[in-house]
């Protein structure tokens, strides 16, 4: 080995180091703009810019974050472990004040990872509120998990499950509590939760959840944030029930009149637009709930269409049906009562002989004439993708309740509905306040009837529908009040007057009027109604809707849901239809 | 404040130790006893192995003997002279950078530490102490594990060697030295701390005169109601008097006194941010729902056992006798301090707090005051002045001291929740009579001074390790020793079995086999193998165990943190702890340096 070697690899490795260089130069060079000379970027830039992986897109950078996760010389994994063992520990020995103090830390290490502010955040505002006795004290630590969601989107400003929780811990848990009168008040008081120019009308907990649910809609709208695993029906709902809320709320508080009725016709009106947005549903069809009757009507067009190639085909084939049945069949589709599981069976069986589906009728046309085979296989399909559609509208509107809500919108704005709430809330205030039972039962009195004239209009709108159930609190003060005046339902004279009697008969859930319903039915020649057996409410379907109510609690599958907004960060949230597939719109084009 | 372990009187804890227990000098005694003889052992062996048994025995007689012969004719003017060398040697190793990274730390600090939280000085005090525990530590670990072994590798220890001084007092002057420079470094940290909290925590208010409103009583001007500005992050509630003077009401933990000044306010600066309250707790026993007597209430579901609760509207009762008071006291009230943690089975009325009672008891004639109600804040220190003039349930006139209080200082108090299917929650330091408060300030350097007291064991530790292995291995050494004592409990848990998942082979394998620490291990040859294993490494834990310095219960922060005066019983207990660290590791140190070549 001469002493020239060494200076000879020292070049080699020069160059190499240089030729490695260059494409990582080209691939990575920085985007410049303006001057002469405006450019796009190297590869790696552009990709960055696509996925908004760059820091600046995510949302802000603070430099104390950069230093702290620099400082921990890469074992940041190690610090962020031992300061969530930390915080469950501070958790566990109710020291509310380390571990607040600890989760700052642990935002400052973990800013991007969104479960990390979801869960604390929940933590703050459900877990340790709850631990206080002080409503007060409770409040603070609302506040708390609300501002430490705040400095979440400070970092993470387009992330949609974040400007929701806002919106939901803001509305739901300030708005739904046990303590909701104090933490509305509270909120409205509050000046660290409103900007300065704030109007006090506008500090209303609803009002400012509906701006945050709408900043979380309009980043999946225009920046095409992915929804991750959240439903589109509920997420898109949930500003237009934040304005419903608010509507409710205040005229809960006792504000009528124009402001209400204002409150109600926006919550009607973004109702209808949530209605009328195409949303993706589970089956990858986009749909809209106001398309209900639309693709009904469509689904008629179709049949009638089909029935038209071979007119009495349908019959024909129904006919046949009946004639291929076995004795046994007939017999079970006959028979009466508890049946065997063996005839159950065969029932079953008989009763799916008897189903022309349209795919059996466009069979039977491509067999009895090819020619149109073509023809009715291509109606056949269409069929059955109205019929999807129509399911998915059918169960997504059930999910949201929309026909409900949109009723009730309707109904609260009428002129009879805003005097019966006024006056019973009145009556109210009246016999308790003023201490005047006589006045106040005639107010109570004056609101049923508006309230009965108001149902009457919406027809639709069943008595156990949470109408009702609001309708049956006034009620139920009404009877307080004919107590302490020696008086009741019973009486045939009030009883007959009581224009309410089918909200009683479905919402009495604890059988308060028992006595005087039954007084009631007999008089009017009814049978009493065995409530369990004509209950409209499947409780299934209530778990079903409090699920999807309610957004997930996070937890540790928030990671697995993370790592599906990373890997489709930028899908739209209702993508096209496929090449072939209908539009949403469809129907209306036709 | 939670207290886990109640602070013994100091010769209790010397003598007898806690109840079951043994006190901390034969504690000492048996430890140096253990380590004197598993020395011994192993120093006989070594020698009988390299120079044969009689040999052997003969040289480690003389190495004990002239050991501690030895140690007896230990001159402390040379051990000053080595001091003084080790702390050329600190100053030399730049030891000062240190207090330049804690001023950075001090710097940096906001970056944590808001003052929005309720309790802000709890915070600041609690993130300044802290941070200088764990750089004294750092700094003692450091210096002293480094010092001997550089020696060793430079030969300057031949040197020292050469000039008429013992091993003994090599090892003790090095502790000496280092422990003086890490006093002076941990001087100026504490008084740098103490100016961080309270400046960081000044702050005055302006009363807001719009807020202001009458307070009239019989048509008369009484004085004003109103409220201070907004100034991090809270406001007070303001009351003066008819002239304009007052005070900015509780808030955050402070007050703030109000003087008019012609027609403005002069608002003081924070009162009582920092406190030294001096609790004089009782015995809690409690009283079940029957009426019998119970040593714990009943859990609630809580995961931590902290407390135990006692259910409203039934007999429950909780119970605290306290003795070493005054039967003749002259005192005119009883200031008696309560923190209840309520726990509710229903909401009841939202916004209302729950109702309790409080009723005195003379332990020995069973003579009792009427119900004194209160409403419980949850989680707060509610205090009572109890006035001396009290009657009994039958509204008959009784004396506070003479008779409610036994001759011998024994008064009982018993607290109730009134509300039913409602639970009140304590424990022993719940409770307690509120002697006049402290100086902070004391407190604050007798906070330091536990951390002083670790800060020398870490060296002392380290100094001792260093005498037999090179640097790096004596800062392991002494790091994990210090990792251990912040685990102590836990380590002393796994090694008597009072863990769940075994000891540290069952752990391994539960941890390779993905089995949680509930399910039991399949049986077999291979289970009984890591079993009798894991018996050999628990005795093994057992008896390091109980060498470990237990730093978390030498932490004295969560007594400034929270407000409470540093018992003097804990601190000697604290002083004593360090010295007898200091005595048995120097001489455990001296011996192992005797045995190297180079000191002899």
């Amino acid at each position: 080995m001469n002493s020239i070697n060494p200076l000879y690899r020292k070049i080699i490795y020069l160059v190499g180091i240089v030729v490695l260089l260059l494409p990582l130069f080209y691939l990575g060079q920085p985007a410049t703009r303006g001057g002469n000379k405006e450019s796009q970027g190297g590869k790696l830039e552009q990709l960055r810019k696509e996925y908004g992986l760059g820091q600046a897109e995510l949302g802000d950078i603070d430099p104390a974050s950069e230093a702290i996760r620099l400082a921990t010389l890469g074992a940041r994994g190690i610090a962020t472990t031992l300061l969530w063992s930390k915080v469950n520990n501070d958790k566990m020995t109710e020291d509310w004040t380390s571990m607040e103090a600890t989760l700052k830390q642990l935002a400052k290490l973990q800013p991007y990872f969104i479960a990390v502010w979801r869960y604390q955040a929940w933590n703050l505002s459900y877990n340790v509120s709850v631990e206080l006795d002080d409503v007060k004290d409770r409040f603070f630590y609302v506040k708390e998990g609300v501002k430490y969601l705040q400095q979440g989107i400070q970092y993470n400003r387009d992330n949609p499950s974040l400007l929701a929780d806002l919106g939901w811990f803001i509305g739901n848990k300030i708005g739904r509590a046990d303590e909701k009168e104090f933490y509305r008040r509270l909120f409205r008081a509050d000046d660290e939760l409103h900007k300065p120019d704030t109007r006090p009308e506008q500090r209303d907990n609803w009002l400012v959840s509906k701006d945050w649910y709408q900043q979380a809609m309009s980043v999946v709208d225009d920046k095409k944030k992915s929804l991750g695993g959240k439903n589109p029906t509920t997420f898109f709902s949930n500003a237009a029930k934040s304005q419903i809320n608010y509507a409710d709320a205040i005229e809960n508080e006792g504000t009528f009149g124009e402001r209400a009725r204002q409150a109600w016709s926006t919550a009607s009106r973004m109702w209808r637009q949530y209605g009328t947005r195409e949303m993706m549903s589970s089956f990858g069809v986009l749909i809209r709930l106001e398309d209900a009757q639309l693709w009904a009507d469509r689904l008629q067009e179709l049949i009638d269409e089909l029935d038209a190639l071979d007119p009495g085909l349908r019959d024909r084939m129904a006919t046949e049906a009946r004639e291929s049945l076995t004795p046994e069949e007939k017999k079970a589709l006959e028979a009466t009562g508890d049946l065997s599981d063996d005839m159950y069976a065969v029932r079953s069986e008989a009763e799916e002989k008897l189903t022309i589906t349209p795919q059996d009728i466009a069979a039977r046309i491509a067999q009895d004439n090819p020619s149109l085979a073509k023809q009715v296989r291509r109606i056949a399909n269409q069929i059955d993708d109205v019929n999807k559609r129509i399911r998915m509208i059918a169960s997504n509107s059930g999910v949201a309740n929309y026909d409900y809500w949109r009723t009730r919108c309707d109904l609260e704005q009428t002129p009879e509905a805003l005097k019966a709430h006024e006056l019973c809330y009145d009556a109210n205030r009246v016999w308790k306040d003023e201490g005047e039972p006589e006045r106040a039962r005639e107010m109570y009195e004056e609101g049923f009837r508006d309230w009965a004239a108001a149902l009457d209009k919406f027809p639709e709108l069943p008595p156990d529908s949470p109408t009702g159930s609001d309708i049956m609190v006034f009620i139920e003060q009404y009877g307080d009040l004919l107590n302490q005046l020696d008086l009741s339902l019973s009486d045939e004279e009030l009883a007959s007057a009581f224009p309410l009697w089918d909200i009683v008969e479905a919402n009495d859930m604890e059988n308060r009027f028992a006595a005087e319903l039954r007084a009631h039915l007999e008089r009017t020649n009814r049978a009493p109604q065995d409530r369990d057996a004509e209950s409209l409410i499947n409780p299934g379907d209530a778990l079903i809707d409090r699920y999807d109510e309610e957004p997930t609690p996070p937890a540790a599958e928030e990671s697995a849901e993370e790592a599906t907004d990373e890997g489709a960060a930028d899908e739209p949230a209702a993508e096209e239809p496929a090449a072939g597939e209908p539009s949403a719109n469809e129907p209306t084009a036709e | 404040m939670v207290l886990e372990r109640q602070v013994l009187p100091y010769f209790t804890w010397l003598i007898q130790g806690e109840p079951g227990g043994l006190g901390a000098l034969p504690r000492f005694l048996l430890v140096m006893f253990g380590v004197g003889l598993a020395a011994l052992l192993i120093g006989f062996l070594v020698a009988a192995l390299r120079y044969g048994f009689s040999r052997g025995g003969d040289l480690t007689y003389r190495t004990v003997y002239g050991g501690f012969f030895e140690l007896l004719q230990t001159k402390w003017r040379r051990v000053w002279a080595l001091a003084v060398l080790a702390i050329k040697e600190a100053r030399r190793r730049r030891v000062l950078v240190a207090l330049g990274v804690y001023f950075v730390i001090l710097l940096f600090a906001q970056w944590f530490l808001s003052t929005d939280y309720p309790e802000p000085a709890r915070l600041y005090l609690s993130f300044v102490l802290t941070a200088t525990t764990y750089l004294m530590l750092g700094i003692g670990l450091v210096l002293s594990a480094f010092s001997l072994p550089s020696d060793f590798k430079t030969k300057t220890i031949y040197t020292v060697v050469t000039k008429p001084v013992r091993a003994g007092e090599i090892v003790i002057g090095r502790i000496l030295g280092f422990t003086i420079v890490g006093t002076v470094l941990l001087a100026i940290m504490g008084l740098a701390s103490y100016v961080f909290v309270v400046r960081s925590l000044d702050h005055t208010h302006r009363v807001d005169a719009e807020t202001l409103t009458n307070v009239m009583i019989g048509g008369k001007l009484q004085g004003y109601d109103g409220s201070t500005d907004k100034v991090m992050s809270h406001r007070h509630s303001v009351e003066l008097d008819a002239e304009g003077n007052g005070l900015a009401v509780l808030d955050r933990g402070h007050t703030h006194n109000i003087d008019r000044v012609g027609e403005d306010y002069k608002v003081s600066g924070p009162i009582g941010l920092m406190k030294a309250r001096v609790p004089k707790y009782g015995k809690l026993t409690f009283i079940d729902r029957n009426g019998a007597k119970k040593d714990s209430g009943i859990s609630v579901g809580f995961e931590w056992k902290y407390r135990s609760f006692i259910d409203g509207n039934t007999q429950a009762a909780a119970i605290w006798q306290f003795d070493g008071l005054d039967h003749d006291s002259d005192d005119e009230f009883l200031n008696l301090a309560l923190i209840v943690r309520v726990f509710r089975t229903h909401k009841g009325v939202v916004g209302r707090p729950l109702t309790g009672t409080i009723q005195l008891r003379n332990p020995e004639t069973g003579v009792v005051s009427a119900e004194r109600s209160f409403s419980a804040r949850d989680q707060q220190i509610d205090e009572f002045e109890i006035p001396r003039a009290l009657t009994d349930p039958k509204e008959e006139p009784i004396d506070l001291f003479e008779d409610l209080v036994t001759k011998d200082g024994r008064l009982d108090v018993i607290v109730q929740c009134l509300e039913g299917g409602q639970y009140f929650g304590f424990a022993q330091a719940d409770c307690y009579i509120r002697l006049p408060e402290g100086d902070p300030r004391t407190n604050f350097f007798k906070v330091n001074l536990s951390i002083w007291v670790q800060m020398v064991i870490v060296i002392a530790i380290g100094v001792t390790v260093s005498t037999l292995v090179s640097g790096p291995v004596a800062m392991l050494f002494t790091a994990s020793f210090i990792l251990l004592g912040f685990f102590r409990q836990f380590f002393l848990d796994v090694a008597t079995g009072q863990e769940y998942g075994g000891g540290p082979l069952e752990s391994l394998v539960r941890l390779v086999t993905q089995k949680n620490v509930m399910v039991e291990l399949d049986p077999g040859v291979g289970v009984s193998i890591v079993k009798a294993i894991d018996d050999v490494f628990q005795g093994f834990m057992w008896c390091v165990g109980q060498l470990l310095p237990d730093f978390r219960s030498l932490s004295a922060v969560a007594f400034a943190a929270d407000g409470y005066n540093v018992p003097w019983d804990r601190v000697w207990q604290d002083l004593t702890l360090c010295g007898a660290y200091v005595v048995g590791l120097s001489i455990l140190g001296f011996f192992l340096l005797r045995t190297r070549e180079v000191a002899r």
